[in-house]
This record gives structure tokens, sequence and C-alpha cells, in this order.
């Protein structure tokens, strides 16, 4: 039952990510076709970048799903198959379906590098929202530690009180 | 302040504070009298061994035993991971992850991670991980600024 309510939670984590990828993907893949004068997608990429969106999502989730300490080199490893996969599933999924025609043009082009661009922006993001985070908790830290130690020094001032 | 003590062989042992006006530091010598000292019975090499709260830096539960760690050894206790939480909760002790309640007194630094979830450093040079789950909890632990108090 715990097992099945941790699943549930980390799956609802993973369609609000899938979410945010998918409707970018597909905003993105729209916005760069209707430029290039195309005026209908049709609903098999649509489908196909929704479900690449469900399986990335997935996949960054895993790279930090353990509850144990990552070392350095592989915590910034994680990191960089954070960013990097995405591109790669996205390279996989276009070429199996067809989004674009061969040889590549320009769009596509544009269209994988704005995707790298928003995958790295957003990690950037992230690593702000955690460096600004951790600054603020090593902060209330240091309060807490200084509260504790005036209260433990406070205490052996009793005891040596009460010894003499 | 003049501090008198008289040994007894017999009968109840007692602490009469005399005080014109209650101050801080009266209330916390009170307060300090009062608290009951809870101490958390180990077995390690077929000895029995109490454990004072401030010692442990966390119980962590292997195979489903419970192991408390100190700063030089492991202790096998006798408690669930809930109990020890339970009762040592005042003592700074929170829940951590699946496996783990951490004594949060020995935490000196932490830094928050992809997955949401936070990486502690211990004064012995540990690592714990503070999961997504329990990292709520622990932000809002750091933000009313809790302490066993």
């Amino acid at each position: 039952m715990n097992k099945l309510r941790k699943y549930l939670k980390i799956e609802a984590d993973v369609e609000g990510m899938a979410a945010v990828h998918g409707c970018s993907m597909i905003f993105v893949y729209g916005l760069i076709q209707w430029l290039s004068g195309v005026k209908t997608i049709p609903f098999s990429i649509i489908f196909w970048q929704l479900m690449l969106g469900y399986a990335i999502a997935w996949t960054q989730k895993g790279l930090f799903l353990k509850e144990r300490p990552y070392k350095k080199w592989e915590y910034q490893v994680r990191e960089a198959l954070w960013c990097m996969v995405p591109i790669c599933y996205t390279l996989l999924a276009s070429s199996v379906s067809h989004w674009f025609s061969f040889p590549l043009s320009g769009a596509a082009i544009l269209f994988y590098a704005i995707l790298f661009i928003y995958y790295v922006m957003l990690w950037l993001f992230l690593k702000y929202f955690y460096w600004r985070e951790t600054r603020e908790m090593n902060h209330l830290l240091e309060i807490r530690r200084k509260n504790i130690k005036n209260k433990v020094k406070h205490q052996e001032l009793v005891k040596e009180g009460g010894r003499k | 302040m003049k501090i008198c003590l008289q040994q007894v062989d017999e009968g109840e042992e007692e602490i009469l504070i005399r005080y014109r006006q209650m101050t801080p530091r009266l209330q916390q010598i009170v307060e300090y009298l009062q608290r009951e000292q809870v101490a958390v019975i180990g077995r390690r090499n077929g000895m029995s061994y109490q454990l004072l709260p401030e010692e442990i830096y966390y119980f962590e539960r292997v195979d489903e035993r419970i192991f408390a760690y100190t700063e030089k050894a492991e202790y096998q206790v006798m408690l669930t991971l809930a109990e020890a939480e339970e009762a040592l909760q005042e003592y700074g002790f929170f829940r951590c992850n699946k496996s783990f309640v951490l004594n949060s007194d020995h935490i000196i630094s932490v830094r928050s991670e992809m997955g949401n979830r936070i990486n502690a450093i211990l004064d012995n040079q540990e690592h714990v991980i503070i999961s997504r789950r329990y990292a709520k909890d622990f932000r809002e632990m750091l933000k009313r600024g809790i302490s066993h108090e």
C-alpha cells in the first residue's frame, strides 16, 4: 500500500513535468511549422510529442529517485544526463515518427536548438532555485545551531553550579 | 547565589530552590531539572549500553533491524523508527527518509538537490538524504526555529 502511495506521488510529479515538456514541445514545433508556412500538423505528431514529454519526465525523475547520497561526480553526471537525455530522446522520436523531412531544414535545426536551450534553461533555473534554498536553509540552520550552543553552554553552567 | 548541597542517607532526594523573584535563569534551571533524561538502550557485542539522545547521530533500519549510530560505534536497538522518532522528537530527532531517523542537532550544513531532496551533512562528515516526502517538514522545522527547547 505504501509502495503504491509512493508510486502515485511520483507519478503525479512526473505528469506535471510531462505536461510542461509536452506543451513546450508542441508549442515550439507548431510555431516553427507555422512560421515555415505549414498550417496543419497531424495528430500523430502531437501524440508522439506528448508521449515523449512523459518519457522524458520519467527519465529525469528516475535520475534522482534513490534515497541515498550520490558522490559528487555521480551527481554531476546525472545532472548532465538530465539535460542531454531529453535531446537524444527528441532526436530519436522525431526521426522515427518523421517530424521533419530529410535533409534537415533550418526549421528542424532551430527546433532542436530551442529545445536544447529550453532544457538547459530549465536546469539552470532549478539550479538557481536549489542554490537559493540551500543558502536560506543554511542560514536558518546556523541560527538554530547558535541557539543550541548557547543552551548547552547554559546547561554546563547549571551543572557546574550544582557541583559547587 | 548561594548553593548548598547536603548529602542524605535515607529518604527521597530533593532539590529546594529559594528565590525572591523567578528570573529567566532560575526558570531555565527549573526546566532543566524537570526535564526527564531519556536514554536509549543499545546492544553491541552482547553487551547493553545506555545511549544519551545527544550522542546518537541517527537511527537506521537495516533488514528490519534498527541501529543507532554514535560518533564511534553502532548499536542495535529494540525500537521501531516510529517509536524512536516519537520518543526523541524533543531532542531534535525527525524522520528524514523511509529508513532513517536523524538527529538534527548533528547537521552542520544542508544542500538542496535535484528531485527536491536535501543532502544533510553531519558533523562527522557523513551525508544523509532527507527525501522529498520529509523535506517539507524539515524546512518548516527550520523556519519555525524549533530545537528541543
